[in-house]
């Protein structure tokens, strides 16, 4: 079944193509990799799906219906998860509140205005398993200050989690990470990946090899391959393009 | 295992169920003697002082839910105290002759203009948000000056009542006083407070602290910011109405001023004062401020420089504000002393 589908999609800044004429397809449960240049245009795109930026032109078909142009908030109701290059979490609430919100979001319990807090036992306890799988379990009360940057990577994987999404992306899930923290943020995204469909970003080249089922090179806003990671490794156009100075 | 978890979770929903500044001990104590005070000091003039105290206080209340936790600085909250002012003194002289048909008249005539200019304002935020607000409040006052046949001009409204209150039509309770309005204030700001402080320590008012902290990552938790920030704007404005519906019947007469910027700036100024980040802070602030402003006139008529002054070493040495500055010194010494 596919769950994600984009038919030339694309996105101009003036005079520029961020993203022209891109035609993806997922299928449920695949992990996949857009790998590309600096500039390649794969926020621009991930801004594309998930509702922040409007397209200029094309269409985005999630789990059969087009949801072109539905705002991101919608999107993130409809089930597709996203997750930031730069840390994108909330700097002043305990890690445990960091979640929690994200839980009582997702099941639609904000518009409650005067339960208190301390009576969403159910949700506390769904933001707890979710702290324990992505390894925060112990640091539930900290203020998110005291976190590592890869722990903070964490949190707000943890958050996209929340959700319960179908679809996650995830825009360099690993990048500044050590490589201790780079191994376990690894080992997580193949956790979530049993459960979801995932797109990613990446610059580590060990990792998308290592992680993704099938591989989508975007270069300067266009597709120029897709496939395995081994036809990818092989492919003469992608070694010229983007691994050229490497290969 | 499963202890330790448990304990820092509860550890770590603490700070969203904010504490009343000190915790519910203090607060009740703080409510004890608030009720126990007129039967201390038969002074009629402090008496009064503390009404004013008590209704200015819901009134920065009611702007923290802006400041504080949804990271909206308004510069036009006095709009909102003026309109309810001027609803509730219309309503009682024009309509029904009732307290509660002015309360009800102040706090729906807010929350409806709030609905109408929030629109525009929730779009902006920053810098913006706040000229926005200051421009709609000066509006406002305009109108309030200008629109003689309903608001009595420049002369504003006079000869505002203070009707008896009838509990189940059992009986009548004087509140035309200084000691029954002390006490009828007292009841409804008290009752208005827990009001708010249960909206902020709902989900709701977590994702109010959220937006304060990053909106664009609550949009990518699904929920659509633009719409929770101005049922805030809209709550903050209702409880803002309200302190201006308890105002005209304790000053007896109202006139344009009270919707100035200036009478705005200085609700900021409470509530930075107070500290932003507790619940009571903005109380504090406002009992503060209008304390200084008593004494202070007491010697000169100058007390805003001497004001000022305070307001400016706050600023440097407390950015907390004062509740802020005790809670740090406070934890200090139970720190040390646990060590």
């Amino acid at each position: 079944m596919t769950i994600l589908e984009t038919r030339k999609l694309s996105r101009r800044f003036g005079a520029l193509n961020a993203v022209s004429d891109v035609s993806l397809s997922l299928e449920a449960g695949e992990v996949r990799a857009i790998i590309g240049p600096n500039g390649a245009g794969k926020t621009t795109l991930f801004n594309l799906i998930t509702g922040k930026l409007a397209p200029t032109g094309g269409k985005v078909i999630f789990e059969g219906a087009d949801v072109t142009g539905v705002p991101a908030h919608a999107l993130v109701r409809r089930g597709i998860g996203r997750s930031f290059q730069i840390t994108n979490i909330f700097p002043r609430l305990s890690v445990f509140e960091n979640i929690l919100v994200g839980v009582l979001a997702g099941r639609g319990k904000t518009t409650n205005l005067f339960a208190s807090l301390l009576s969403f036992e159910t949700e506390a306890a769904e933001a707890r398993e979710i702290l324990d799988r992505v390894e925060l379990g112990a640091k539930a009360g900290l203020p998110v200050s005291a976190l590592s940057h890869g722990e903070r990577r964490n949190l707000e994987l943890g958050l996209t989690l929340a959700l319960n999404p179908r679809l996650i992306l995830l825009d360099e899930p690993t990048a500044g990470m050590s490589v201790e923290e780079t191994a376990s943020t690894v080992a997580l995204i193949r956790r979530v990946a049993q459960s979801a469909t995932v797109l990613f970003t990446e610059h580590d080249m060990g990792i998308v090899f290592s992680i993704a089922d099938n591989i989508s090179v975007l270069h300067q806003g266009s597709i120029i391959a897709e496939g395995t990671p081994e036809e990818i490794k092989g492919n003469r156009t992608v070694q010229v393009a983007y691994l050229g100075e490497e290969a | 295992m499963k202890k330790l978890s448990d304990a820092a979770v509860s550890y770590g929903s603490r700070p969203i169920a904010t504490s009343l500044v000190n915790g519910k001990t203090l607060t009740l104590a703080g409510f004890a003697a608030a009720i126990a005070y007129p039967l201390l000091d038969g002074n009629l003039y402090n008496l009064q002082l503390f009404t004013e105290i008590i209704i200015i206080s819901l009134l920065a209340l009611s702007l923290n839910i802006l400041i504080g936790y949804t990271g909206l600085v308004s510069l036009g909250h006095a709009a909102f105290l003026g309109i309810g002012a001027y609803a509730s003194t219309l309503a009682m002289q024009h309509v029904y002759p009732s307290i509660w048909a002015g309360l009800t008249a102040s706090v729906l005539s807010a929350g409806i203009v709030a609905l109408a200019i929030g629109v525009f304002c929730i779009r902006l935020s920053g810098l913006y948000f706040a000229m926005i607000t200051l421009a709609f409040s000066q509006a406002f006052y305009t109108i309030a000056f200008y629109w003689d046949s309903v608001t009595g001009g420049d002369d504003g409204l006079i000869g505002i009542p203070r009707p008896d209150i009838s509990l189940f039509g059992l009986t009548e309770i004087s509140i035309d006083g200084f000691v029954g309005y002390y006490y009828f204030t007292l009841v409804i700001v008290a009752l208005a407070a827990y009001l708010m402080w249960r909206i902020l320590n709902s989900p709701f008012g977590a994702i109010l602290k959220a937006i304060r902290e990053n909106p664009e990552r609550v949009e990518f938790l699904g929920l659509p910011v633009y719409r929770y920030k101005l049922a805030a704007f809209i709550i903050s404005a209702a409880f803002g109405g309200l302190a201006g519906g308890l105002f005209a019947p304790f000053q007896g007469f109202i006139s344009p001023e009270l919707l100035y910027w200036t009478k705005s700036g200085e609700t900021v100024l409470m509530t930075i004062l107070g500290g932003i980040h507790s619940f009571l802070g903005p109380a504090v602030g406002a009992t503060v401020l209008i304390f200084l402003r008593d004494t202070v006139l007491n010697y000169t008529e100058y007390w805003k420089i001497i004001v000022g002054s305070i307001l400016i070493l706050c600023v440097l040495f407390a950015p907390g504000g004062i509740v802020g500055f005790i809670t740090a010194r406070l934890s200090e010494i139970f720190k040390g002393a646990s060590k």
